[in-house]
């Protein structure tokens, strides 16, 4: 795999990974806030990024980290609203914000842009 | 001409590690920072609302324990929102290494903030707070974005030269 790949690749692998903290509680285990609603997200997330990583697609890769910033807007508007879709936290905020900025900044990577 | 800096072998994953650890602090101490109950000011203080107002009950640094009584107490729920997205925020650019060095700056900036509230409260063990203020300037020397980071796939391709250097 090329870098840009390689990096998304263990971005969603790291998504995949987060769901295990559904079944944690506080400190210190519980690292990231994952509920029955987050946690099948960060899985399919993950799942989709690593098969973009995979197939080497660079447009796919900018979608999965669109879909990642949406999810965390999605968690910021409900901690700033008071309304509960996800259950979420600001840890959940901030984990898929980071994933959503590490794809969408991989799917641009000059080694990607030689490619296209 | 600056000669090239040779890393030990294991030094950048090391690197990485240590910066995702760090990301992991703050995405973690993110979650309980909490608007739904103005950030802990309740009938018993609980939270983000308590620890900053340890900087008042248990004073490190006058002026700052004044600013945090007079400015910060008041408008708790602005501040609160400012720290919650702050280390939100630091904790998804820290994971994913992009301007590691400006968040690392960020992170000391943050770290020297709780420092001041906190380090004179019961219970409280000074090193954690001096440990803290190290990994940022650790993470801020070492550009560790560059390794296993975005910082490192990205930054070539970057034209403005202060993006280059926070990065």
């Amino acid at each position: 795999m090329r870098p840009p790949d390689r990096f998304a690749f263990w971005l969603g692998v790291a998504s995949v990974v987060s769901a295990v903290f559904v079944i944690t509680r506080g400190d210190p285990w519980q690292l990231v806030k994952m509920t029955a609603v987050t946690a099948p997200v960060a899985v399919v997330l993950g799942l989709v990024a690593c098969l973009a990583a995979r197939r080497a697609d660079p447009s796919w890769q900018a979608a999965i980290g669109a879909a990642y910033l949406l999810a965390a807007l999605v968690v910021l508007a409900e901690l700033a609203f008071g309304f509960s879709l996800t259950d979420g936290s600001a840890s959940t905020f901030s984990l898929w914000l980071g994933l959503g900025l590490g794809l969408a900044g991989a799917s641009r990577s000059p080694a990607n842009r030689t490619k296209e | 001409m600056a000669e090239a800096v040779i890393l030990p072998r294991g030094a950048p994953a090391t690197l990485a590690a240590v910066r995702v650890a760090t990301a992991l602090l703050w995405i973690q101490n993110a979650g309980w920072k909490t608007p739904g109950d103005d950030f802990g000011r309740t009938s018993s203080p609980r939270g983000l609302f308590l620890f900053t107002g340890y900087a008042v009950d248990h004073p490190v640094f006058p002026p700052f324990a004044w600013l945090v009584e007079h400015v910060v107490l008041p408008n708790f729920l602005v501040f609160g929102w400012v720290v919650l997205l702050v280390e939100a925020l630091l904790g998804a650019f820290l994971l994913v290494g992009l301007a590691t060095r400006l968040w690392a700056l960020v992170g000391i900036g943050q770290t020297l903030a709780i420092t001041l509230s906190v380090l004179n409260a019961p219970h409280e063990w000074h090193w954690s707070y001096f440990l803290m203020i190290l990994i940022h300037v650790v993470l801020f020397a070492t550009a560790a974005g560059r390794y296993y980071g975005l910082d490192g796939l990205l930054r070539d391709s970057w034209q403005n030269r202060w993006l280059r250097r926070m990065s």
